[in-house]
């Protein structure tokens, strides 16, 4: 993966309410840093930590997840779920050295477009005040 | 080997004006595995589709990724260019670059460049896609309509007369909604029980249409054309089939302690009681919070003196399971309640009153046999002010919206005021006048021509009860630019539309969105008004947004017409991106089974060994079975592994 | 010792089990290993003492398939594992025939284990005859794991990329987990290739962080990986910072309950959120 100055953040959004909101986000031309590249799921309990990991080991400077507010669930139950393992997952990554701040797990709604972008500018800014960068678990790094 | 086709879209300036499209277009096509690459105006357009299908046929395309708008406006669109083409339409893939690019993304030159990462990331994953196969799902022909208002009632009569069975389930005692309580209407000021009622009687003796009433829904279970849903009937303590309505129970019963609702909370009732005399069901209902009988083990005067002996002081809740194929949700809403307007009283003043309120006092039906007096005194009020926007257009004590209604109907209630006493006055505190319906700006002229009432532009400040009973209502005009106070006999304040007080409750047991206020959102604000995101599940009338009574029937009808069509095929088409096992891979430790929501997967046999095995039926693709499988052992169609891997991992 | 070699022939005599899972002297290697008895002539030199360290769990899966009736010997962490493996259908319960013994702990290099003293549970959940006394379970101090919260992000890193650098890839401690038994092991899967072959670190860190994320809920700190490790990984930091994070956020201990679901498969709709949020404490 291209190393780039700019902190890299992937964005794994469920389809019904987060990409929803991401897209109203658009639709109301609110703004934000072009450092969040989203990938869409069907349910934020589609997302395996695993994924996370790779992100992480493959030089993603952050990572977000978002999916439905509890209790809103497209699909009745699947943010339960995910909110456990991301849940477990946060705690395993800073234990190895990933800064809390390099994971933003959040739950936005279809509605939430203002919401989305804030987010997303937050998160890019916090990533850009990060001392400790160089522990990103960047492939290139790490072929010393 | 793939030969993937690019297709990048202006978007007319939306995307070009910030996207160098012609950079990422010259770019893109130097990747592996893109055979071919443009870019246009509006590849959603006829001729941006002809493209396409020409470059499929020229270039022997076998994958497609348009880079566009959200796919949620446009995928079906390219899809059926696919299809047109004979193509599987599940090999296609949009990269976002409008909605979650363009439109977001200040400097041109970032912009460009997450484009170009967005398209690559696309151009990886399609290689990865399969063709896939919708599978046909039977579906039953019933609809469920949640809410026995005029919406309601309107999508259950269109749908029975479309030769499809309807189950109408209806909270309170009654059809006929807030409609019910209304006295005349606007802009006609028909008489509501007048126009409302034979309505009323035609559900009731459509013999596709089953009523259920002092009934809520309990459960949702499975999807379109498939729903299984658990009804919840309170205990009523009448049987419905033996009570001949005569009413002789309520004129009888001693204990009248409870507010009456809907009257709106202006009297009290009995606790055996018909919530009013046109009811539909005319069947009566008992309180067991206020019976005597049912608290105390007293009276039971009611029993003794039905004629039809249909009284069941040992009737029981009841839970009914049905299997329907579409649910309308027309619950309505619920005016809201005053009391955090302390400055208006807080709603503890008996004058001051709120819009259903006056509607139930100038009723024949209401409290006071229709005469229009003081709860206080009794007198006739010879002063009225009419206070608008309480509750709404209001960020720090209400609500943010507009009610919608309120313009038209306290323009009615002046005009009724002025009916009933001519030599009175009338004052309407405004901010805006919203009339915008067919008449309707004629309607409000003719109040303040014809019928003199008096409209003052200014936000009323304060209602101060006097000692003389009567009531300040400090306010301004503002066109003049004077603070004015008036005294007045009577105060109707024009009290926001809410959602109902089981709204979000309902929502979550339908698994449909609602909005900040509470109102259930619509599958698209300008196109798709009355679909939910949700497939089967559609709204009708003002649980999706404050509207009057010709816009709630419009809704109702529209809800019903998608019901019907969705009625009129045999076999519902069913998404291909569903999950499946690869049982040589599966452990058979069921896990995958126990996350299911829908219970859509068992387990079966493979060879001497047990493994997991999806239904495909029921399996809805959300994809929590297979971030719960360590082993690899089960996919999801569309969105597997390999294909957000390729996403993920550039 | 002895009234369990003493159950141990009454079941085979009355034919409750055919064979017995347990351990015997080598003297070939001068320590006990792991042993299946098939014979009531063998049970005289059936072991169980502090260099019984084995999880003999590992063996059912096999065992079962050919022999209707298996007896084994549980210690408490065992017996944990064994439990999960029931609730995951991958052993059928009903084939055991488990002799649990009040463990008082075990030894690595003729010192204790270091698992043993945090031990929460010296008696397997699962436990058909009791040898030995129930020891009040230990809060585990998980004392390994002050060392390294105390440390700053990047100096944790620095330390697991010294840690993960040494791995070989060897997946000695997948094959000697009972836990880690899925047909298709997520690092053998080609498409899509998350955690590539080669022993390098980016791929370490997945194989590593995969699998310590994959024994959520599971794992029962038997502490053989960590043990059998050849280049001496302390594989078991991160079993137990998973472990206790599962115990902080959910107040589960893998395998203590039979028949529980694994806190990563129970549905919970009242976690707070707050376990999702926070910065770093």
């Amino acid at each position: 993966m291209k190393m780039n100055k700019e902190p890299q953040i992937l964005g794994i959004l469920c389809k019904w309410c987060s990409y929803t909101g991401a897209d109203l986000a658009g639709t109301s031309r609110f703004t934000y840093p072009a450092n969040v590249k989203i990938v869409q799921v069907p349910c934020s309990g589609r997302v395996d930590p695993v994924m996370i990991f790779k992100a992480f080991v493959e030089g993603y400077d952050g990572v977000m997840v978002s999916g439905c507010h509890p209790g809103d669930c497209h699909y009745g139950t699947g943010n339960y779920h995910a909110r456990r393992k991301l849940a477990v997952a946060r705690r395993l990554l800073n234990f190895v050295g990933i800064n809390y701040d390099r994971m933003h797990f959040t739950w936005i709604s279809a509605a939430e477009g203002k919401k989305f972008a804030d987010e997303c500018t937050q998160f890019t800014q916090q990533l850009k005040d990060l001392a400790d960068k160089p522990k990103t678990l960047a492939r290139k790094e790490l072929a010393k | 080997m793939a030969r993937i086709g690019v297709f990048i879209c202006h978007c007319g300036i939306n995307i070009s004006s910030t996207v160098d499209v012609e950079k990422v277009t010259a770019t893109v096509k130097e990747l592996p595995d893109v055979a071919f690459a443009m870019d246009y105006k509006f590849m959603c357009s006829s001729p941006g589709q002809n493209m396409i299908r020409n470059a499929i046929r020229e270039h022997e395309l076998n994958r497609i990724v348009v880079a566009s708008c959200s796919p949620s406006m446009h995928l079906p669109t390219f899809q059926k260019a696919l299809l047109n083409e004979q193509m599987n339409p599940y090999l296609i893939s949009m990269a976002n670059i409008r909605e979650q690019c363009s439109w977001v993304t200040k400097d041109r030159e970032a912009a460009t460049q997450k484009a170009l990462d967005l398209v690559t990331r696309q151009i990886k994953r399609v290689s990865h896609q399969d063709e896939l196969f919708d599978i046909d799902v039977e579906l039953h022909k019933t609809a469920l309509v949640i809410g026995g208002g005029i919406a309601g009632i309107q999508a259950a009569l269109d749908i029975a007369d479309g030769d499809r069975k309807v189950i109408l389930v209806e909270k309170s005692p009654s059809l006929g909604g807030k409609m019910a309580q209304l006295d005349e209407t606007f802009p006609t000021l028909d008489c509501s029980q007048c126009i409302l009622t034979p309505k009323m009687v035609e559900v009731a003796q459509h013999p596709n249409i089953r009523i259920m009433v002092n009934s809520t829904i309990g459960k949702v279970d499975g999807f379109v054309g498939n729903f299984k849903v658990t009804i919840n009937r309170k205990a009523t303590y009448v049987d419905e089939d033996k009570c001949i309505g005569c009413g002789v129970c309520q004129s009888k019963c001693p204990s009248e302690v409870a507010p009456n609702e809907f009257n709106a909370g202006l009297e009290k009732r009995p606790s055996i009681y018909i919530p009013f005399p046109q009811a539909v069901p005319a069947v009566p209902i008992i309180d067991p919070e206020n019976c005597l009988k049912l608290t105390k083990g007293t009276c039971g005067i009611c029993e003794k003196v039905c004629p039809a002996e249909a009284i069941r002081y040992d009737d029981e809740p009841k839970e009914i399971e049905v299997e329907v194929g579409a649910i309308i949700a027309a619950i309505g809403y619920r005016e809201m309640n005053p009391s955090v307007y302390t400055e208006y009283g807080g709603n503890r003043y008996p004058d001051v009153i709120t819009g259903l309120q006056f509607e139930r006092l100038v009723s024949s039906t209401g409290p006071t046999g229709g005469e229009l007096i003081r709860l206080s005194d009794g007198k006739v009020p010879r002063r009225i002010v009419f206070v608008k926007c309480v509750g709404s257009r209001d960020e720090d004590k209400g609500h943010t919206y507009c009610s919608g209604i309120c313009c038209m109907y306290t323009a009615k209630h002046a005009m009724l005021y002025k009916h009933h006493v001519p030599d009175g006055d009338a004052y309407v505190c405004y901010i805006d006048i919203r009339s915008p319906g067919k008449s309707y700006d004629e309607f409000v002229r003719r109040a303040i021509e014809e019928d003199d009432v008096r409209y003052l532009r200014g936000r009323a400040g304060r209602i101060m009860k006097l000692k003389n009973g009567q009531y300040r209502v400090y306010t301004e005009d503002t066109l003049i630019g004077r603070p004015v106070a008036i005294d007045a006999d009577m105060v109707v304040l024009a009290s926001a539309v809410e959602p109902q007080g089981d709204a979000i409750k309902l929502a979550q047991i339908l698994g449909i969105s609602y909005d900040k206020d509470g109102f259930f959102n619509e599958a698209h604000p300008k196109l798709k008004p009355v679909e939910t995101a949700t497939a089967g599940i559609f709204l009708a009338g003002a649980c999706q947004g404050p509207k009057d009574i010709p816009a709630s029937v419009q809704q109702g009808s529209a809800a019903a017409a998608k019901v019907l069509s969705l009625f009129a095929r045999d076999t519902l088409k069913k998404s291909a991106r569903i999950a499946m096992v690869d049982p040589s891979a599966c452990t058979g430790c069921l896990t995958c089974a126990y996350v299911c929501h829908y219970s859509a997967i068992e387990e079966a046999d493979f060879g001497r060994r047990k493994v997991s095995k999806v239904i495909s039926g029921k399996c809805q693709g959300c994809g929590a079975c297979v971030a719960t499988c360590k082993g690899s052992a089960i996919t999801l169609a569309g969105f597997s592994d390999d294909e957000l891997f390729e996403e993920i991992v550039l | 010792m002895k009234e369990l070699i003493v159950k141990a022939k009454e079941l085979f005599e009355l034919k409750i089990i055919e064979v017995l899972l347990g351990w015997k002297y080598d003297e070939i290697i001068s320590d006990v290993r792991p042993y299946l008895f098939k014979d009531i002539s063998e049970i005289d030199e059936l072991i169980y003492d502090r260099r019984s360290v084995h999880n003999l769990t590992n063996y059912l899966p096999n065992i079962t398939k050919r022999y209707k009736k298996v007896g084994i010997v549980l210690k408490g962490c065992d017996g944990r594992s064994l439990t999960t493996q029931i609730v995951e259908h991958r052993i059928n319960l009903n084939q055991i025939v488990a002799l649990a013994v009040g463990c008082e702990g075990v030894d690595i290099d003729e010192k204790q284990a270091p698992k043993c003293d945090d031990c929460p549970t010296n008696i397997s959940p699962i436990a058909d005859y009791v040898f030995g006394e129930k020891k009040t379970a230990t809060e585990p101090g998980y004392d390994q794991l002050k060392k390294i919260e105390a440390m700053t992000d990047p100096e944790r890193w620095d330390f697991f990329a010294v840690e993960f650098d040494k791995c070989t890839r060897c997946y000695a401690c997948r094959q000697i987990c009972p836990l880690c038994y899925c047909e298709l092991c997520i690092a053998d899967q080609h498409e899509p290739k998350w955690i590539e072959a080669s022993a390098k670190l980016s791929s370490n860190t997945m194989w590593h962080l995969t699998r310590a994320y994959h024994l959520a809920g599971r794992c029962s700190d038997c502490g053989e990986c960590d043990r059998i490790c050849p280049e001496d990984i302390p594989l078991r930091l991160l079993n137990n910072a998973v472990e206790k994070s599962v115990l902080e956020m959910f107040n589960v201990r893998a395998g203590t309950i039979p028949d529980e679901l694994p806190p990563l498969v129970v549905l919970a709709k009242e976690d707070p959120d707050e376990i999702l949020g926070g910065r770093h404490e």
